[in-house]
């Protein structure tokens, strides 16, 4: 305990005992080709300062959205409306006769209409599992021309490259052009993702703010919290549960033991105050609707901005949504689309062909989506315990 | 040989001097107490009766604190009628669980001819097992006859066997032989003229001040075979308890009563000033030093006084939020030292002092200040006169007083304060580099925090010297005995136990200030068990200086 400001505390206890024995290696290594250089230049001989003590931030994600750039009831992005759920999107398909027919003159119960709504496939098949054996009217998406995020492929225009596919750019509110965010075009129409009624994405966050699972950050060789040329951004998970206060506020300063199933490291820098990290692919965690699941971002990058004091920070995480890792978790929460008002087989479509990264080499046809999510985050002590079993027991190949 | 002898007769001075031979002090003895059961106690002996899932849902009228302690106005605690309704309350909701479905197998020790019909014989198996260890002595046949007949009168009326058990039940639970822990005396031998307690009657007070719970099977027996009135049963029960795991709720219970921790039921912090302070701390933070002491004390066999100092402690997640440190099991208790920089040392330095004795607002040099005096060094600080504005000391953004330092001695102008603030000042000072919610900070409005101070000659600088100046005081020590023996025995040591109270404080002393050896010493004691006789009460009246000896 002290009185100095967060970011100057060293939060982070058994650091290179073994999870970080190969950065450690790395940067002696680098250490040691520094000092030969130093002296073969004769720098070292007058040079009697102390380096400074680089500095530790932790930090515990508390809450993730999708980055919506939003109007008042979505007439300038959603000029044609919101999407419906997938029992109207069925319902508007029957004539008179058969939706007579299959609510038994309207009699049908809600839940059961739903049932029938998602089993309606050639052979009753349900249609979030199986999104490809119908063909539902296209979904309704975003017409705007803004929105947030990062321009994530290095181009104006948005035309194909080796790594992605062509697609239409976004200009930020603030004015900046070639934002890539194709994620916010496909459900950014639909109420379930949106401010007014995302309980898609409320149910994860209510469950990372009541039961734990948060996503940590942890950024070390900090010089100075508002800018820093080369600092080391590691990304873990914790299963310990964050501590709110009376009004629903996650308190900082909360321990969190790192899990031992996440790893993930990658350089930022810091300037003025915001920290950019390169970007890496990152699966992220997260529990919702009685389910862990994940979302796994290809070339994800952190864009942060740091408080002052180190206690908070805020910004975004881009990059590119793998789409098997998103139906995945959307197959099983299907039954949902009646309160969140999405049709699974207009969103697979859409989100296929509005998909804009990572292009399958066979195909052609990109299996990732350019995206943007708003993230908060407050300051947290990280703590690793048997760092040996956390780094043997990290999945093959995602520890970098 | 000679070395033999020598420690022969180092023995028997020891035991002339502190094994309750003829060296100890004659005590008069108190008048008998009837002492109401506190809420953990009541909690406890239904925990220890009939296991911890039967709930007690609810809480009891609040006990007055006298002379420092809940215990002590626990002597002096009646039952109003609508506090009553509550003991009622609860006392079928617990008769109710244990003769429920899930509990009757094993908490009723027979199974009825018919459930819907009486059982004579089944419920006199019953009560006659419960009934002994819900007194605390043996019952009497036609209590146990009346019970039966209750709850077989209760049985027939609703056609249910276990509701007339549960009845029945209820009925002993609110009585006053299980609500009151009354003394029983009888003649004592040793002193002509003299009573003392009889053998139950010191059963429970022994197993209410080491295990802050009714007698077990073993005490039960030793009351009954007479051991508990020969100095070598006694002092076997006595090791017996003091080596169980047990001893710990008995010490935290008293030290719960010494810090006044009953307040934490009412403490609240303002949730805009002091977000962090959440429910989970409060309860966490009088674990933490409950704990802290229990540690030092009993696992560790430590001196009492390093209370004030010790730097070892543990830690919970939710109090890692306002101590500012990490915690390597945020879901449990985990072990954690301050450093040897760091400016906590001691409870006095914990959160549950520190909090607790301020404002919901504000920090309270004056409140912490009081706190230290009356709780730990057994001294009276008067209440403040009817007619002192505070005006200036609550005003914590007033530019020309920033700190509280500033403020209290701008307030100590006025003569009529003054005085009490020389005493309470320094030490809660000494206090001010913790916020009103515990958490450690070096300036108020921008201006540092100067937490230096005086007490009695001795200059400290911060809260950790402040520690050192009490765990030095030789107040403190003698205050510990005089609480303790008061808590035990249910009342301020009387005027004629004035010998007695300096041998306890004497044997503290020797024992290296070891709370468990104190605890030895007073179970052990002819003053523990000894009653005033009927028309000796002048002698038993509460010493006038007894609290400050």
């Amino acid at each position: 305990m002290n009185g100095k400001p967060e970011w100057e505390k060293g939060v982070t206890m058994g650091i290179g005992k073994g999870t970080f024995a190969p950065l450690f290696v790395r940067r002696l290594r680098y250490c040691v080709v520094a000092l030969a250089l130093l002296i073969a230049s004769g720098i070292l001989t007058h040079v009697s300062a102390e380096p400074a003590k680089k500095k530790t931030l932790g930090l515990a994600i508390t809450a993730w959205r999708t980055a919506l750039y939003e109007t008042p009831d979505g007439k300038e992005e959603c000029p044609d409306g919101l999407t419906l759920g997938g029992d109207q999107v069925w319902l508007n398909m029957l004539t008179p006769e058969q939706r007579d027919k299959v609510t038994r003159h309207g009699t049908v119960e809600t839940t059961q209409l739903r049932d029938f709504a998602l089993e309606r496939g050639p052979h009753g098949e349900d249609v979030c599992w199986n999104p490809a054996v119908v063909n539902d009217p296209p979904q309704k998406t975003v017409q705007g021309k803004k929105s947030y995020g990062v321009n994530l492929d290095g181009t104006d225009d948005g035309h194909a490259t080796p790594r992605t596919c062509a697609h239409e750019k976004f200009v930020t509110p603030d004015g900046a052009r070639g934002i890539d965010n194709q994620w916010y075009r496909v459900i950014g129409c639909t109420y379930g993702w949106r401010a007014a009624g995302g309980y898609t994405e409320e149910m994860p966050n209510g469950e990372l703010r009541d039961g734990g699972h948060p996503i940590l950050v942890e950024i070390t060789g900090i010089d100075d919290l508002r800018n820093s040329t080369n600092v080391e951004v590691a990304f873990y998970h914790s299963t310990d549960g964050m501590i709110k206060d009376n009004a629903g506020n996650i308190l900082p300063n909360s321990s969190y033991r790192v899990a031992k199933d996440y790893l993930y490291t990658t350089h930022g820098s810091i300037v003025d105050g915001v920290l950019t990290t390169v970007p890496i692919d990152i699966h992220f965690p997260f529990y919702a609707h009685f389910m862990h699941s994940e979302r796994f971002i290809k070339d994800a990058r952190l864009r942060l901005d740091l408080a002052p004091d180190g206690k908070s920070a805020a910004g975004l995480v881009a990059g590119y949504y793998d789409l098997d890792s998103f139906w995945s978790y959307m197959e099983r929460i299907g039954e949902l689309f009646t309160v969140a008002h999405f049709d699974c087989p207009a969103l697979y479509e859409a989100v296929h062909r509005l998909a804009d990264g990572y292009p399958d080499p066979k195909t052609g046809e990109c299996t990732a989506i350019s995206a943007g999510f708003s993230v908060t985050a407050v300051s947290g002590y990280i703590i690793h315990l048997d760092a040996k079993t956390a780094q043997a027991s990290a999945p093959a190949g995602e520890v970098r | 040989m000679r070395i033999f002898l020598r420690h022969g007769i180092a023995a028997t001075l020891a035991l002339a001097l502190f094994g309750c031979g003829p060296g100890e002090p004659q005590s008069p003895g108190g008048a008998p107490q009837v002492r109401r059961l506190t809420e953990e106690q009541y909690r406890q002996v239904i925990a220890d009766l009939f296991g911890k899932d039967i709930k007690v849902a609810g809480h009891f009228d609040p006990l007055n604190r006298t002379d420092g302690l809940l215990e002590i106005g626990a002597s002096r605690a009646a039952i109003t009628s609508s506090a009553f309704e509550q003991y009622d309350l609860i006392a079928r909701q617990v008769a109710a669980q244990v003769v429920d479905a899930d509990h009757r197998e094993v908490l009723v020790p027979c199974s009825p001819a018919s459930d819907s019909a009486p059982d004579a014989a089944c419920a006199k198996a019953f009560f006659a097992r419960i009934g002994p260890l819900l007194y605390r002595r043996p019952l009497e046949a036609k209590t146990l006859e009346r019970l039966v007949d209750v709850s077989g009168v209760a049985a027939a009326s609703v056609h249910d066997f276990y509701a007339g058990l549960a009845f029945g039940l209820a009925g002993m639970l609110e009585t006053p032989e299980f609500l009151f822990v009354a003394d029983y005396t009888e003649p004592d031998p040793d002193r002509p003229g003299g009573h003392r307690l009889d053998a139950y009657s010191r059963a429970s007070r022994l197993s209410f001040l080491l295990w802050d719970t009714m007698p077990d099977a073993a005490l039960m027996k030793a009351a009954q075979d007479g051991d508990l009135n020969s100095k070598r049963g006694l002092r076997r029960q006595v090791d017996r308890m003091l080596a169980s795991p047990r001893l710990d709720a008995g010490v935290r219970a008293f030290f719960s009563d010494m810090l006044g921790f009953d307040t934490f039921d009412t403490l609240a912090k303002d949730p805009i000033i002091y977000p962090a302070f959440v429910q989970s701390v409060a309860d966490d933070a009088q674990e933490q030093t409950l704990r802290t002491i229990t540690n030092l004390l009993i696992a560790n066999k430590g001196d009492y006084r390093d209370l004030f100092t010790t730097r070892d402690t543990v830690m919970s997640g939710p109090l890692g939020l306002l101590y500012d440190v990490p915690v390597t099991k945020p879901d449990g208790w985990v072990p954690y030292r301050f450093p040897d920089d760091d400016p906590r040392a001691g409870i006095i330095t914990q959160l549950s002092f520190v909090a607790l004795h301020s404002h919901p607002g504000r920090s309270s040099a004056t409140l912490r200040g009081k706190a230290v005096r009356e709780i730990f060094l057994c001294q009276k600080v008067p209440d403040p006169p009817g007619n002192v504005n505070f005006a200036l000391v609550q005003d914590t953004k007033n530019p020309n007083y920033k700190t509280a330092r500033q403020r209290l001695t701008a307030h100590r102008s006025a003569p009529t304060c003054a005085g009490c603030h020389k005493i309470m000042d320094p030490m809660g000072l000494a206090l001010e580099n913790f916020d009103g919610a515990g958490q450690y900070r070096t300036v108020e409005n921008d201006v540092p925090i100067d937490a230096s101070g005086e007490v009695d000659g001795v200059k400290f600088q911060g809260a950790a010297e402040l520690g050192k100046v009490v765990h030095d005081n030789p107040v403190t020590t003698s205050c510990l005995v005089n609480r303790l023996y008061g808590y035990a025995v249910g009342r301020p040591p009387v005027a004629g136990e004035k010998d007695w109270m300096k041998y306890l404080q004497a044997g503290f002393a020797e024992n290296g200030y070891r709370v468990p050896d104190l605890l030895r010493l007073i179970a052990t004691s002819d003053a523990f068990y000894a009653i005033a006789p009927a028309g000796a009460q002048s002698a038993s009246e509460p010493s006038p200086t007894g609290a400050r000896s």
